[in-house]
């Protein structure tokens, strides 16, 4: 038999020999001492026993000894088995605090998943043209007037003029916009809502429009062909074939006729042409066609309708744009009021450069929109993390224990992170669901084309598993890092489950979150009074009541007057006046405009108005007087200004001052009190108004005020009035109100979308903290009962258990108020008419939190202060 | 000495076989019976031995219980009932697998 020093020196050499595995070395040790025991038994002398033996077992680095390292070890498999296990039955065991973890998840990956979708279309627009990196559009700087206008359209001469002088362009189009909702028939059928534009034979290379039926490649060989998209052409012809088939067009008195020569495959919905309502813009005709259409004759001087080139591979856009400044000028023989540039295609929606041209998509809320996406999905995980160490330090003796028994920190930090990816997946696959059905509601109500591509979009599902993967470190990571580290004799110590697991760390999240809810609140409490105050604010006339009725151009000089005249004899017609652009148009027309004896003219906006218009839109005057029918020269020779134009030229007394417009010479009548002709995201600009004669073109609309009762029975009867007039015309109108509103919709989806992202998160937030005060109230169980049993009140007890909350909240308030001011300024600054940020904003926005809290916590505080203390004690 | 490949493939069998006659073993009585009844032909080695013990361990097939010996620990193994029957399984197998070979041999 071996000593007990022999088989410590045994022990010593398999050691230093490293095999790893505890219960493989005790083993290897036995197996050793059995040996030598023999050998010694035998007469040989212990050392060389030893070191014989020791030679012939095989250790250290060969094959035998991975094999059994491999064997030893519990396998990867087993160990994810087990940490399933576990997990598994923690979910089943805090029931209440998985099921926040989870709903908390799913809602803040779901709105995640849509702002993430929506990124990704609103990236998406016009990116799907052939060689769309060499596809740019011609904008246009305007040198009239102070400040350079930026425009997207180009003089109809240039695409001709750049195929033939500038090779560096491989294709070119113009999109001249020839025809709007004129009645277009076919058969016994008319149509009204399309447009028709002019295109060179390049276009539908450039855009790659695909044949369904006919040659869209070839269409334009002849005079009067038209292609059309399969959606239009489904609305006109249904199911026969329209190739080859007439329509007809009446405009300008000449009847039209087109042949249908190709169709082509509708364009998907993220694509600038035509805006929202694709549609619309369907109808395309070659350019030669287009110019025999209308009267206009092209010259360098007008521009209109956007133009487009492809330029060579390799060529700079900035060459080619010098190239065609200078073209213009050559062949305008002189100066000219615009420059060209060329904006990429692919930049057109969200307008990265930042030229000074509107754009739909907008960056900047855009970038706010990831903002409260990334701040939704922190607030889930910091509720994950919050509940998971509070829960933690009931679970710390599952930690003692299993630390005991030799589990490792990794161990125990894999199994952290487990837990939170089976919570994260399943929220994710929620989430999916949600979307899944919320998609088609949102693809509906925004115009929008977003889509899940489950199927096939590889990009897409990277995405949501790169998602899962963060959100399950950002949650899991911290818990398993804090109790593993924990010292496992403070972790085994009776009564330490008492103790709080990161009791300060979670305060502090707790901070952040609450930090987060308000200024979430307080930043939809400042959009909503925007938008209340841009609708409610005096816009310097009344809208209410007002409609626009349109004229078209070749109704407006034959029979405006008439239909004018006609009108205001209805009874339930307050006052009506012929007018030019509608005040909801957003813009008006620009003129030359010389004031007093200035010698150079500036580009100012110009209204034809008449003598009805001021009381039909409710314009005050400030000084002078509106135009009359009692002065015969003010239709010729009158103007009235607003007060934006005296500040512009700082005139002293503007009555009476010689003025001309395009030519026309006269002085100014009046100054009207600054009225909102524009949205309220522009300043008001120097505005000058003027009359047209009433026979001659110029009044492009028929604006009426309306008594406030039988509305509709007037429109009827102004529809009549109209069809007696110009029958083979469709009666529109359009309410000003309505139209003013279409200015703040996007600001309005935007305050919809904003308020419905925090609700989310605050919504989220609130479950964390009804997960939390679960938890405290079941810990404190104890504490109350005795509280009780010595006499402490009911509210007592629920302020004990609030107090914590409140200064929590108080805390995050100062954090959070400085953050949402600033946000919220800059928010602002888009608008030019705006509320300031306004403090009571601040205390409402720190009172709706603690109600809110309060809310969510009340009923279980309430629960635990209001329980029978003999059953609190009893437990044990 | 027989080649590695011989033994290794009934290696399993003979630890199952002498667990079953003999109860409780530890990993170097099995070597010494092995060695003793082979007359000192079969020689298993450390190497080979214990990695199949822990493969049977994993299965389940046998059950292991320590024990403080001579100032040392030992490990014992022995089978479980579901081992029992494998290991009934495995001898039969072997004989009828050994009658064939013999066939096979002597034709």
């Amino acid at each position: 038999m071996l000593s007990k020093g022999q088989v410590n020196h045994i022990t010593r050499i398999v050691k230093k020999r490293g095999i790893k595995n505890f219960s493989m070395e005790e083993e290897l040790i036995d197996y050793v001492s059995c040996e030598v025991e023999e050998r010694v038994a035998s007469g040989e002398p212990f050392d060389n026993a030893l070191s014989e033996v020791i030679e012939s077992i095989p250790m250290g680095s060969n094959s035998t000894n991975r094999e059994l390292e491999k064997l030893s070890k519990t396998s990867s498999m087993d160990m994810i088995q087990s940490y399933l296990k576990v997990a598994l039955r923690n979910f089943s065991r805090y029931k209440i605090n998985s099921a926040i973890n989870i709903f908390g998840l799913t809602i803040s990956l779901t709105a995640c998943i849509i702002i993430g979708l929506y990124l990704k279309y609103e990236h998406s627009f016009d990116k799907h043209y052939p060689e769309v990196d060499r596809l740019y559009r011609i904008n246009t700087i305007s040198n009239l007037g102070q400040t350079p206008a930026h425009i997207t359209s180009a003089s109809w001469n240039l695409i001709p003029a750049i195929q033939e002088d500038i090779p560096e362009v491989e294709a070119s189009s113009n999109v001249t916009l020839t025809i709007i909702n004129q009645p277009l028939k076919w058969k016994e059928k008319a149509f009204f809502d399309y447009q028709l534009s002019g295109v060179t034979a390049d276009f539908p290379i450039m855009i790659g429009l695909k044949s369904i039926m006919g040659d869209v490649q070839n269409a334009f060989s002849n005079l009067n062909t038209v292609i059309l998209s399969e959606s239009r052409a489904l609305m006109i012809f249904g199911e026969a074939d329209p190739i080859g088939e007439s329509i007809e067009i009446s405009m300008s008195g000449k009847e039209l006729k087109l042949e249908v020569v190709g169709v082509y495959e509708d364009l998907p919905t993220n694509t600038h042409f035509g805006y929202g309502d694709w549609t619309k813009f369907s109808l395309l005709v070659s350019r030669e066609t287009s110019l025999g259409i209308t009267n206009n004759t092209p010259s360098w001087s007008s521009i209109n309708g956007s133009s487009y080139v492809r330029l060579n591979k390799g060529t700079s856009a900035k060459e080619v744009a010098q190239k065609i400044n200078e073209l213009v000028v050559r062949r305008n023989g002189g100066e000219i009021w615009y420059e060209h540039y060329l904006q990429p295609i692919s930049d057109i929606h969200l307008n990265k450069n930042e030229y000074g041209i509107e754009s739909k998509g907008n960056l900047g809320q855009l970038r706010l929109f990831v903002l409260i996406g990334i701040i939704i999905v922190v607030i889930a995980c910091i509720n994950y993390v919050n509940l998971t160490t509070a829960q933690a330090s009931v679970r710390l003796k599952e930690v003692g224990i299993r630390k005991v028994i030799g589990a490792r920190r990794r161990q125990f930090i894999v199994q952290f992170l487990v837990e939170a990816t089976m919570t994260s997946l399943l929220s994710m696959v929620l989430a999916l669901v949600f979307v899944l059905l919320l998609i088609p509601f949102l693809n509906a109500n925004f115009s929008l084309g977003l889509s899940l591509g489950l199927t096939g979009d590889f990009l897409n599902m990277l995405g949501f598993l790169v998602l899962v993967l963060v959100v399950s470190l950002l949650c899991g990571a911290y818990p398993g890092w804090y109790l593993s580290k924990i010292k496992t004799n403070i972790l085994l110590k009776t009564g330490s489950s008492a103790r709080s697991g990161g009791g300060f760390f979670r305060k502090v999240l707790v901070a952040l979150q609450y930090a987060t809810s308000i200024t979430l609140i307080v930043a939809t409490l400042i959009i909503t009074d925007q938008m209340r105050f841009m609708s409610q604010k005096d816009l310097g006339f009344n809208k209410e009541q007002v409609v626009y009725i349109p004229l078209d151009n070749r109704i407006s000089a034959k029979y405006g007057n008439l239909l004018y005249t006609e009108f205001i004899k209805e009874s339930g017609v307050v006052a009506a006046s012929l007018t030019g652009n509608s005040l909801g148009d957003g813009g008006m027309g620009g003129n030359g405009v010389l004031v007093g004896d200035e010698t150079t003219a500036q580009m100012l906006q110009v209204l034809a108005v008449d003598d009805d218009f001021k009381e039909t839109l409710g314009l005050e005057m400030k000084e002078g007087r509106w135009f009359s029918n009692n002065y015969k020269t003010d239709r010729e020779e009158g103007f009235v200004v607003n007060e934006a134009f005296v500040k512009h030229y700082g005139l002293e007394s503007p009555i009476g001052l010689p003025l001309s417009r395009n030519g026309q010479k006269g002085k100014i009548l009046g100054v009207v009190r600054d009225y909102h002709f524009k949205s309220m995201h522009n300043e008001i600009e120097p505005l000058v108004m003027h009359e047209n004669d009433r026979n001659q073109w110029g009044y492009w609309s028929i604006a009426v005020r309306l008594a406030p009762d039988n509305t509709s029975q007037t429109l009827n009867q102004l529809e009549d009035t109209w069809s007696a007039v110009v029958p083979e015309f469709p009666f529109e109108y359009e309410f000003l109100d309505q139209k003013i509103d279409q200015y703040y919709k996007s600001d309005q989806y935007f305050a919809a979308v904003f308020r419905v992202f925090s609700s989310m998160a605050i919504v989220v937030s609130c479950l964390g903290l009804i997960g939390l005060v679960t938890f405290t109230a079941q810990r404190r169980t104890k504490e109350i009962g005795v509280r009780k049993v010595l006499g402490a009140s009911v509210g007592g007890i629920l302020r004990l258990l609030s107090q914590d909350y409140l200064k929590l909240i108080l805390v995050a308030a100062f954090v959070s108020i400085p953050v949402a001011y600033l946000a919220m300024e800059s928010w602002l600054e888009n608008f030019q008419y705006r509320v300031g940020v306004r403090p009571y904003v601040f205390v409402l926005g720190l009172l709706i939190t603690l109600l809110l809290s309060w809310l969510s916590v009340g009923y279980l505080s309430l629960k635990a202060a209001k329980s029978n203390p003999a059953e609190a004690l009893r437990m044990e | 000495m027989y080649s590695k490949e011989l033994i290794r493939g009934t290696l399993k069998t003979i630890v199952l076989k002498l667990l079953s006659e003999h109860g409780r073993m530890y990993g170097y009585e099995i070597t010494q019976k092995v060695k003793e009844i082979s007359s000192n032909e079969i020689n298993l080695t450390f190497g080979a031995l214990y990695p199949t013990l822990h493969k049977l361990e994993k299965e389940g097939v046998v059950t292991t219980s320590s024990e403080e010996v001579d100032n040392r620990t030992r490990k014992y193994y022995s089978l479980t009932s579901q081992g029992a029957e494998t290991a009934r399984l495995k001898i039969e197998e072997y004989y009828q697998f050994s009658r064939l070979m013999n066939l096979i041999m002597i034709s």
